[in-house]
Order: C-alpha cells, then structure tokens, then sequence
C-alpha cells in the first residue's frame, strides 16, 4: 500500500534490507578496495598500458553489445508469439525459456560442449545425416559460441520483460491501426514497437548488464582469447595476486553496473504502469493471420524454442548415452553408489540436500529482506528512489572474485562457516526479488488499507489481510525464484562453501576435476537432476496467477 | 441493392454460446444506422466483424454489391470510430490523422493539407501539433472522428463515440457529429446504448437483442409503435404495465381486441400525453380509468400528474403513473378538480386517448 | 491520508523489527557455526583447520587415526586452487583462515616464502623424505608429495592410424601430429602453466619459436583440464573427443583404471615422458603463522609426512608419496611410471617471470 512518498518512511524500510547489504556487500567490497591499495607487492610486476585497460574495456563492451543485440532479435518474436497465446503453451515456453537462466555457467559449458563439442550431438547428426567421417563444426572456443551462449542465458530476460509490456498494450491501438489500413508488418513497426520501446530498452540494458559481468560462459566456452572485464579480474586476482589491477577492474566494473542500472530504473519508472492485478486472465484474442499463417508462427517459435532448448536436450541425451552405443541410466544409478571412502568428500544426495536445504534458507532470508525493499523503493520520492534502485541491484554486477576474496577480509569468524553460502545466495538473488515484488506493490491501492483501517483494522491486521493476500502470488514466485537462484548459483558457492558441504553445482565442478568416466558420468547425471529440478519449479512457477514476471 | 448488405452474419467466441446469430441488416447510401441495444448484445461485435477485427462464423456480407468477408480488415476501406478514442499516444494529433493517409501511400507533401482540412473539419484549426496527452474528452474524440474520416473511407463505423464524455458535451457533439456526416454524404452504422443520443443520429434505429435485430425504422416509428414492451423498455418509455389478469369482459370492444391479439399476459403503455382534457367523442376513441390522484407538479411546459388507478380492469392499483398535462392547454377548472381530489383524497375518473395506449407482447 | 501515513509508519516498524530479527538470527546462526569450530570448551576434541586446494583427498579410515590419537577434529577449507588457495592464505595473513595449509606447490614456493606465511617446522619425519624435494631449506614448507605433467596419448587411437606416438617435443610441430593435442592456459589452469614451464627450462630462450610452431599446428587451447581432458581427449570423453594427445599427468592413466565403468585393467591412454614434456610439481605443506594450536599443527605435519598417509596419497589425490620408503599400488607401478628426467624451473625464477611468460604464451597463442 504505497502512501505519500516519504524519505523517512523510506529510510525505515531500507534500514533491514541496507543492513543486510552493509555486512554481506558493502564492508568485504570496501575491505577488499582498502587492503588491495595498501597491501605491499599487490600490484601488477607488469604495469598495465593505456592499452591493455582500452582493450579489456572494449572487448567486455563489444561482446556484451553484440550479445544484446542478438538476444534482442531472438526474443522480440518469441516475446511477441508468448503475448499471443495464453495457458499452457505460454506457461511452458517461460518456463522452459527460463530453465537455463538459472543454470550455473559449469552446467551450461558441459551442455554446450555436448551439443556443438567434437562428436557433440549436432556433429553426430551432421555425420550421419551427410555420412561424414570428421566433425564438420568446430564451434567451440569461437566468439560466435559466446555470443550464442549469452542468448541462452538471457533470451528469457528479454521475452518475460518484453511480453509483459506487450500484454499490457491497449490491443485496440492495433485494431485502429489495422482498421486504417496498416497490415501486421506495418502495425509492428509503427504502433507496437514504438510503444515497447522502454520495455525492449530496459530488457536490453539488463541483458547487456549481465552480458557485460560475463564470467563463467565466457571463460568456459571463449577462453581467454575472449576477455571480459570479470575473466581479468580473475586472471589478475587468482592467477597474478595482482589485487590493486583487479580491485581497479572491479571498481569499474561497480560504476558501469550502477550508470546502466540507473538508466534502467530510470526508463522502468518512466514507462511501467503500476500492474493492475488480475488482467492476465483475458483470453487468447485472434491475431487476424490465417489458420496456415498462425500454423506456421506456431512452428518457427516452437523451433526457436526448440533450438534453444538444444544444449539442455544434449546434455540430458548425453547423461543417458555416456560411454554406451544405447541408452543407461548407470550414471544416475551410480550416484548411490558410495565405495570410496574419503574424508570430507560429501555423497551426491547430502550435496541435494544441501542445495536444497541453502535454496530455502535464501529464500527465507531474501523475500522479506526484499519485500522491505520493495517498500523502501515504492514509498520513497522520485530522487531517493532513482538512487535507492540502483544501489540495491549493485550485487548483480559485481565481480564474485572481488567479493570472495573481500568476505576472508570482512567476515571474521563467519567466512568459515556454511552459512555464509546461503547469504551470499541470498545477496544475488535480492535484486531479483526485489524486480518481481516491486510491480505488485506498485499496483496495490492505496485505499484498501485506507478502507481496511477505517473499519477499525490494526495496521498489522490491515498487513495481514489485505497487503498480504494480495501480494501472496508475487512473494511466492519470489520465493521460488530466490530457490532457484540458489540452486544454481556456482560463482560465488565456490569462494565460500566449505568442501564437506558442497552444493550439487559445486559437485559437478569436483567430479569434472578428476579424470575417468564415472566422474564425467556424475557430473552429467547431476546436472540433468539440477537441469530438471529447475524445469519443474520455473514450470509451477509460471501457473502462479497475476504476478509479474518480468524481473 | 443495399450499400451495406448483412444476411444471416453469425458469431460465437464460445461454441454454443452465440453473440450474433443470422443477422440481417441493409444500409442504403448515405444512410447514417443506429444500432441501439444493451451491453452484451453484440452490437460491438457486429462492428468489429465488419471491420475485419472478427471473423464471422457464418453468413453473407456485402458492401457495394461486393463479398467482403474474405478482404482482410486494411484493405476494406470501412473507417472505425472506437469507443474512448484510443488515438495513438506515441504521436501527435497531425500524426495520427495522418497515419491512414499513410497507409494509404498519399504523397509526403499532401498529407498536411489533408491534415489541416480535417482539423477545420472538425473545427479543431491548428491541432496538429498537439500531443495526444493534452487533449480534453471533446477534443480526443474529435480527432478521433478526423482519423477516421481521413482516407475517405467508404463506410464509417462509429463504437459508442460518445460515451466516455459528459451529458451536456454528448449533446452538444451529437449534432455536429450528425452536420457531420451528412455534409459528406457518408453512410455509417453508430453504436451506442442511449436511445436519446440514437433519436438525434439516426435515419433509421436497428434495435438489437441477443444477436438479433429485434425491430428497425426511422426513430418517429420505433418511438410511435416500439413493437414489444422489452423494446419499449429499451427505448426509456414510461407507464409500461405488465397486465396481470384482466377482467377482459368490463373493457371497450376494440381493447377486447387488442387482447386477443396479444393473449392475456400482455403490457400496457401509456403515452404520458394520453391524457384527454377535452370531452371525448365516443368509447371508441377514449376510455374513462378511475384514478387516485397522488400529486400534481408543475414542470413549466407541462404539469407532472402521478395517478394510483383504480379497479380499471387493465392493471394493478398500486403503481403511479405518470402523466403530462400541457400547461397552455389546461384549463384553471381541471387544475381545480385535480387539486381538490388531492386534497379530498377522493378518486376521479381520467380520460385517456385510444390512440396513445397500446398493448404489447413481452 | 494522516491515519494512513501513521500505519505506515507502524506497519514499517513491524516489519523492519521483524527483519532484523531474521537478520539477528541469521547472524546468530552463523556465528555459533563459525564459533562451534574455532573455540569449543576442553571436554571436545581439539579443532584444526586444514586449508587447502580443491583437489585435496584423504581416505576416512586414514584421518580418523590422526583424530582419535590426538583427540582432534581436523576440518577443511578448500580455498579454489593451488595458487587461489595461496592468494586468499597471504590476504587472511592477520587473522588466519587455518592453523596448516597443505598444496603450495613449486612454482608457488617462491611467493609464499617471500610472503612469509609459514613458521619453520624441522620435523623429524623428514628423515624419509627424498632430498630433492626439499627446495625450502628453512624447513617453513615441507614436501608432502609430487606428481608430473606430462602428455598423455591415446594408444589405441594411434594403433587405428598406424601413427607412431610422438617421441619428442619437436615431433609435436610436424604436420603428422597437426591438429592432434589440446593444452590448457597457463593463466587459468595448473598443469597448463607447468607445461609451459616445462617448455621454458627445456628450450630456454627459444620457447616462443616451439609454441609459434604448436599454434601453426592447430594446437587447442583450453581454459581449463577438465575441459581438456573430458571434451577433448578422446580417451577422457568417452570416445566423443577429437584430440588424441593432452597435457595432464603422469597418474591419469591409473585414474582411467580406477574410475573406469567397464571394468578395464589396462588403461587407454599412456604417458609419453617426453624429454622437456614433463615437470614435476611438488606440493608442500606448512604450519600457519599466528596459529594457536602450534603443537597440535606439528603432530598433524608429522602424520602427513608419515607412512600411513604418504600410503594413502597416490589412489586419492593421484600424486607420489615423498616418502622414500612409501609402498606404492599396483596400479602406479605398473602405468604411472616416473619420468627420468623431468624439467627443473627455479621456483624464483618462476615467481620473477610468471606474469611476464604468461603474457607472452598469451600474446603467441591468442592473439
């Protein structure tokens, strides 16, 4: 229930959620910052050049431009068709579209090394289809690759965001349109897309964001030939223990997150309406194309889902295939399988359960911490709110290098405990939360409190029931987001879990350490288990009514 | 053969579930259709199927003798008028009238004269620079008429145009809409759901019901003989009373007729202005209803007479009806009579003219 | 609007109250998690902190014995790898992260020394271990093990083509072998960078011209081993790779035995021990300056350089004992065996010039 915009009251919300950020964010980053300058024989043997700091920069922005602009033309038409149609068909492309945003990068280099790798799945079905004896595509380790890998990633940011706006589009403004002579093409170009414009603009911000803090994609599929700004802050952190290049790298890296997030929120504020709950339900509405016509979309759209969707389907086929000419489920059979005895080394299902047991504790810690969020950004005045945003989706583009290393400065006794992984799962997944709460509280009516407390509710009655239910449907998939988030994070999992608690991303990264096929074999049994656990929970997800998606 | 030709148009988004079911309808030339009806229908979704928007399940359309159920919606040259205008936000008032014109591939340099002679148009001179956010209702919905008229369409449909603006402007705009239309000799079918705004447009009201024209003509006819109470209903009319049980025997013969023609469970409507303050000729041309008269207010024009009617055979007693005396035509002893009824609370006999009560079927 | 306003203000207290608490408990959490292991009252077993690399393994039964003897709870912090895991040691030097950090390697020595991180430990265990594994004369690191990069080759692929395996680094070069072996960055992957240290001493200053050479050969180059060895290497991936020759180590081939589903006994890849083609890492342990628990960290020193663990090094982490008189398996003596003479690089020398080599593999090989 959002009331006159105060700073006070907004203050008060943000104190929660600021805190939160003060101990797992802004203190290790600023210890980091402050020790890497102080810290003797920090710094780079090799004086950086003009050069090199140009060429890293540009690249990360090259890349990251090119990937949103191709990102932006795969998932303007699937948005377009998923504005289309509604239940089922919408629910499953989002969902499935959704799948490998939440993928760690180490699972998404193996499915796409099983897909377009030496004998990978399109090179077998090159080779039989054309009955060659060589693979005919060497895509791995090319810029392509990357590019393609970043459109997996993100297409789903893109086609959520961009669907969103279309569903909320006055559709008479096409039937006027159309009714003055404009055929589809026409309508697209003059009336739809002008209109989406803040939507595709700030969808392609977030993209190029998230393209721009590449790191696991573009170290696993590019290779260092393919430098972004996150790659080198790891190569000079890791490799050279150059922390004050790094740390430099970093903090560039901050103030580009904070200038596009900034612009971001700027053009959502500009061009987003507060949602109006409950509209979603509209039914489907003829698009004025043939049977054939619509019969085709259909298909192209379910193609590029398809295709999309391939190195997933690689990666699954291959779990099944692995090291037989017909289908075994030897792997997945052989995760219960515990005849070495190790020390520390956890079992494949305690590392379930920990996944499972750290996705609820960041769930449980981020939702309410972004729920105050919510409210500090809602009830705060334009000016606090521009600064308030942006600052509390920093996290996002931050290097996981920078701030592992600035959590064993600034955690004292914390930074060996296994709670610490839930917190900084929580840390990344609160800028998420706080996306998908924000349009619901934006939308609520401010006199159903009003009305509510007229009646002679307390105000935590009032909370209780009227805010409450009615924000139920967006704290749920927020909850389930933050879950998922959690499941799959690996950056930053890898510089805080401790080995006897691994989580399944950081089992899959230790069974790819060490050679022999039942280790190849694990590593993909659990990836397709994370793979399908995600599916599940983006599919019932996106049956949740009347929430925003569009994070 | 009609301009506009509609045989047995049918429409359903759920099966079973019809909105328009054999629909006929004919426009001549020039003719400017009120389709009137309650909301739910189908009268919007008749326009949309005629724009295109929709296609219709079944039937035959025809506009200048020519099937154009298989033209798709921008090459039919039909012009819409939307309820609540949706002009385009993203562009200006010059911009959106001319959005069609360039549709329909007019040169660069003619669009801004066929803009400006649009705006004089609709009397809104030196517009086209405005954005669509400053407009008033009034003038969105002139626009919105300019747009729809510029590329020369052959055919104009009209959505409930009005029926986002207040009363008093809805007056005022009716007329110009109507001057309008009839300067450009332009054919349309309007929608709207206000009878009153209907009698001001229409050459011909086309009364629908449940997907089907229920009765159509000129307003004077529908307002003379709306054919059925539900239609008298539609059309506001007053002192519509259902006739439970009527004592058929105690009435004139020609009122004994009428009910033979529409079986006993029939209404009954009055004309406010039935009432006759001069002697009447005969039982053919009146009858005498004994009535309880509650008040009388004067109205300036005319007098307000609200009656309880007695035992008149015809209909139940409790319920007033309303009744008009022209203030000119009474004379000071009627006012006299009324007032002391009032006064006495003693009933009276009223006569009221056989040619402004009617009975109708349900 | 004011009564509005005033629940507000009542609602954000609520709710800001109510994260705090969760924010409170959370802390709390983590704190008696993190203080369960650093102080615990005298009746519990003593707690040491192992750091180490990610790729650190111990049998149960192995570090059980250690923990019952001397009434300890040894726990592990894996801090990423070899030269991660040091970094993050030297950032924490205030406020150690671990009482033992185990897995600084040779090519790493240098910097740890210099960064003096270690407290100086003679301990009488070292009698066994083999002298030229001892390159810290202070005794502040002491070896525990060594393994060897080497090449590894698919026999049976070779077999197929009737190709000759390659019998020298410069045989690598010709248009026989071209497009046949995937290496790793040295910026981002261990044995990548002891291959090229490998090349270095081999060639010296003529290093460039060798790898120039490899890249005009279609060398590939991966990030990381595992992307070298499980999607390239034919024999890794399961017969789906399209590289027959990897850079990896001298104990894979036993590791394809051990790790094999089909139940082979002899493994599809062997070593190549070119000479120039192999370096040796050895990996040290060291007992963490500002440690409160000085003797306990000794005793455990002592136990990872005693034979029980050194026996139990090679089948869990694939390295060799430094122990002299450690029993090997079966599986070592008969497919891992030690190259003659592998290539020696000064660890300062290494320290001095690894950023300087690495820029310039970088600059040959990827730009």
């Amino acid at each position: 229930m959002p009331s006159m915009p105060s700073a006070r009251a907004a203050l008060l919300w943000a104190a929660a959620p600021a805190a939160f950020l003060a101990v797992f964010y802004f203190r290790p980053l600023f210890r980091i910052v402050w020790t890497s300058f102080a810290l003797e024989g920090s710094g780079a043997s090799l004086d950086p050049t003009l050069g090199y700091w140009s060429r890293i920069l540009g690249f990360t922005i090259w890349q990251a431009a090119a990937s949103t602009a191709v990102t932006v033309a795969v998932g303007v038409p699937l948005a377009w068709w998923v504005h289309q149609v509604r239940g089922f068909r919408k629910r499953w492309a989002l969902g499935l579209l959704t799948v490998p945003f939440v993928m760690p990068a180490i699972v998404v280099g193996v499915a796409f090394t099983a897909l377009v790798g030496p004998h990978g799945l399109l090179n077998q079905i090159l080779m039989y289809l054309l009955s060659l004896d060589q693979p005919p595509l060497d895509l791995l380790h090319s810029f392509p690759l990357v590019i393609v890998a970043h459109l997996f990633y993100n297409v789903s940011v893109v086609v959520r965001i961009v669907a969103g706006f279309w569903d909320l589009l006055d559709r008479r403004l096409g039937d006027a349109a159309r009714v003055l002579g404009a055929g589809s093409w026409v309508r697209l170009w003059t009336i739809d897309l002008p209109l989406l414009l803040p939507g595709l603009l700030s969808a392609a911000l977030l993209v190029f964001l998230f393209c721009f803090s590449s790191f696991g994609v573009a170290l696993i599929l590019g290779g260092l030939e393919f430098t972004t700004l996150e790659v080198e802050i790891y190569r000079q952190a890791a490799s050279f223990f150059n922390l004050r290049t790094a740390t430099i790298l970093s903090l560039l890296q901050v103030t580009a997150t904070f200038l596009v997030m900034y612009l971001h929120t700027h053009l959502q504020s500009k061009s987003s309406r507060p949602r109006v709950l409950g509209v979603e339900s509209e039914p489907a509405r003829p698009s004025g194309l043939s049977r054939t016509a619509t019969l085709c979309l259909n298909s192209v759209v379910g193609g590029m889902v398809l295709v999309l969707l391939l190195p997933l389907i690689a990666l699954a086929l291959r779990s099944v295939t692995l090291g037989e000419s017909l289908l075994t489920a030897q792997h997945f059979v052989g995760l219960f399988r515990q005849d070495r005895d190790v020390a520390f080394l956890a079992s494949p299902w305690a590392a379930l359960g920990n996944s499972l047991k750290y996705g609820l504790v960041a769930a449980a810690v981020s939702v309410p911490l972004g729920l105050c969020m919510t409210y500090a950004v809602s009830r705060a005045p334009r000016w606090l709110g521009r600064w308030l945003d942006p600052l509390f989706l920093l996290p996002l583009g931050t290097s996981t290098v920078t701030l592992g290393l600035g959590y064993i400065l600034a955690m004292g006794p914390l930074r060996t405990s296994p709670w610490l992984v839930p917190m900084a799962h929580s840390l990344i997944a609160l800028p998420f939360v706080l996306r998908i709460i924000l349009p619901t509280v934006r939308g609520l009516s401010p006199s159903l409190g009003e009305a509510s407390a007229v009646l002679g509710a307390s105000p935590l009655q009032t909370w209780q029931r009227v805010a409450l239910p009615l924000l139920a449907p967006a704290l749920t998939v927020a909850l389930v987001f933050a879950f998922l988030t959690s499941l799959g994070e690996f950056g930053a999992t890898m510089l805080v879990a401790r080995p006897q608690h691994p989580t399944i991303p950081l089992m899959i990264f230790r069974s790819l350490g060490q050679p022999g096929l039942v280790n190849l074999g694990q590593a993909l049994a659990l990836s397709t288990i994370l793979m399908a656990l995600s599916a599940g929970a983006m599919f019932l997800l996106d049956r949740i009514p009347g929430v925003a998606r569009d994070f | 053969m009609a301009f506009l030709s509609l045989r047995g148009v049918a429409k359903a988004f759920v099966p079973d579930l019809p909105v328009l079911q054999g629909f006929d309808l004919d426009v001549q030339a020039g003719e400017i259709v009120c389709l009137l009806g309650a909301s739910g229908c189908g009268k919007t979704t008749l326009l949309r199927v005629l724009a295109g928007l929709e296609r219709a399940d079944a039937g035959d359309m025809r506009l200048e003798g020519r099937e154009i159920q298989g033209l798709a919606s921008h090459r039919r040259r039909i012009g819409f008028m939307f309820q609540d205008h949706v002009l385009f936000p993203h562009m200006n008032v010059g911009d959106n009238i001319a959005y069609g014109l360039r549709r329909q591939g007019w040169s660069r340099a003619s669009i801004p004269d066929r803009v400006a002679e649009l705006l004089d148009l609709v009397r809104m001179p030196g517009y086209a620079a405005r954005g669509i956010q400053e407009l008033s209702g009034g003038e969105s919905q002139r626009v919105a008429l300019a747009r729809s008229l510029a590329p020369n369409p052959r055919f104009l449909l009209l959505d409930e145009p009005l029926a986002s603006l207040d009363r008093k402007l809805r007056e005022d705009l009716v007329q110009e809409v109507k001057d309008l239309l009839q300067g450009l000799s332009m054919t349309a079918l309007y929608v709207t759901h206000d009878q009153e705004e209907a009698y001001a447009i229409a050459d011909r009201i086309a009364l629908l019901h449940d997907g089907c024209i229920i009765r159509q003509g000129p307003p004077q006819d529908l307002y003379q003989d709306p054919g059925t109470a539900y239609a008298a209903r539609f059309l506001r009319m007053v002192n519509l009373f259902p006739c439970a049980g009527p004592a058929v025997d105690k009435l004139p013969s020609w009122l004994q007729r009428e009910f033979e023609r529409t079986g006993p469970a029939a209404y009954i409507l009055i004309r406010p202005d039935a009432l006759v303050t001069q002697p009447w000729q005969s039982s053919q041309d009146a009858i005498a209803v004994p009535v309880q008269v509650r008040d009388l207010t004067f109205r300036g024009r005319y007098y307000e007479l609200r009656v309880n009617a007695l035992d008149s055979g015809v209909r139940p007693q409790t319920w007033p009806m309303v009744l008009d005396l022209v203030a000119a035509e009474t004379s000071a002893r009627l006012l006299e009579e009324l007032t002391a009824s009032i006064a006495e609370a003693e009933p009276l006999s009223l006569h009221l003219a056989r040619a402004r009560m009617q009975l109708l079927v349900a | 609007m004011g009564a509005n306003a005033d629940m507000n203000v009542a609602l954000s207290r609520i709710v800001g109250l109510w994260s705090g608490v969760l924010l409170a408990m959370g802390l709390a959490a983590c704190v008696s998690g993190g203080g369960a292991m650093v102080a615990s009252p005298p009746a519990e077993p003593e707690v040491l902190i192992l750091a180490s690399h990610d790729s650190f393994n111990i049998s149960e039964q192995v570090l059980a014995e250690f923990e019952t003897a001397h009434h300890a709870e040894v726990q592990y912090l894996a801090l990423g790898d070899a030269g991660a895991a040091l970094n993050k040691m030297l950032l924490s030097k205030e406020d150690p992260l671990a009482d033992v950090m185990f897995g600084v390697d040779n090519s790493f020595l240098s910097r740890a020394l210099e960064g003096d991180l270690f407290v100086a430990y003679a301990s009488p265990q070292l009698e066994g271990i083999a002298n030229d594994l001892r390159l810290d004369a202070s005794n502040r690191l002491l070896p525990v093990d060594f393994g060897f990069v080497n090449l590894n080759a698919d026999r049976a692929w070779f077999e197929e083509q009737g190709l000759p395996l390659p019998t020298s680094l410069e045989e690598l070069a010709q248009p026989a072998y071209r497009g046949l072996l995937v290496v790793q960055n040295p910026a981002t992957s261990s044995p990548g960078l002891s291959f090229l240290l490998a090349t270095i001493g081999h060639f010296g200053d003529d290093w460039p011209d060798f790898w120039t050479d490899l890249r005009l050969n279609d060398v590939l180059v991966t990030s990381g081993w595992s992307e070298a060895y499980f999607t390239h290497f034919t024999v890794g991936s399961g017969g789906t790779g399209d590289r027959p020759l990897v850079v990896s180590y001298s104990t894979s081939p036993p590791a394809d035995v051990l790790f094999a589903e089909d139940g082979r006994e002899i493994p599809a890849s062997v070593n190549l021990n070119l000479k120039g083609g192999t370096f040796r890492q050895i990996e040290f342990v060291g007992i963490v300056q500002g440690t409160e628990r000085l003797a306990l960290a000794q005793a455990f020193v002592d136990f990872m350089l005693g034979s029980t663990f050194q026996e139990d090094i090679p089948l869990n982490m694939f390295v060799y004992p430094a122990l002299t008189a450690a029993a090997l398996p079966d599986l070592f003596v008969q497919f891992a065996d030690i190259p003659s003479d592998p290539v020696h690089v000064d660890p300062v020398d290494i320290e001095q010039n690894r950023e300087l080599w690495i820029e310039q593999w970088t600059e040959i090989m990827l730009r």
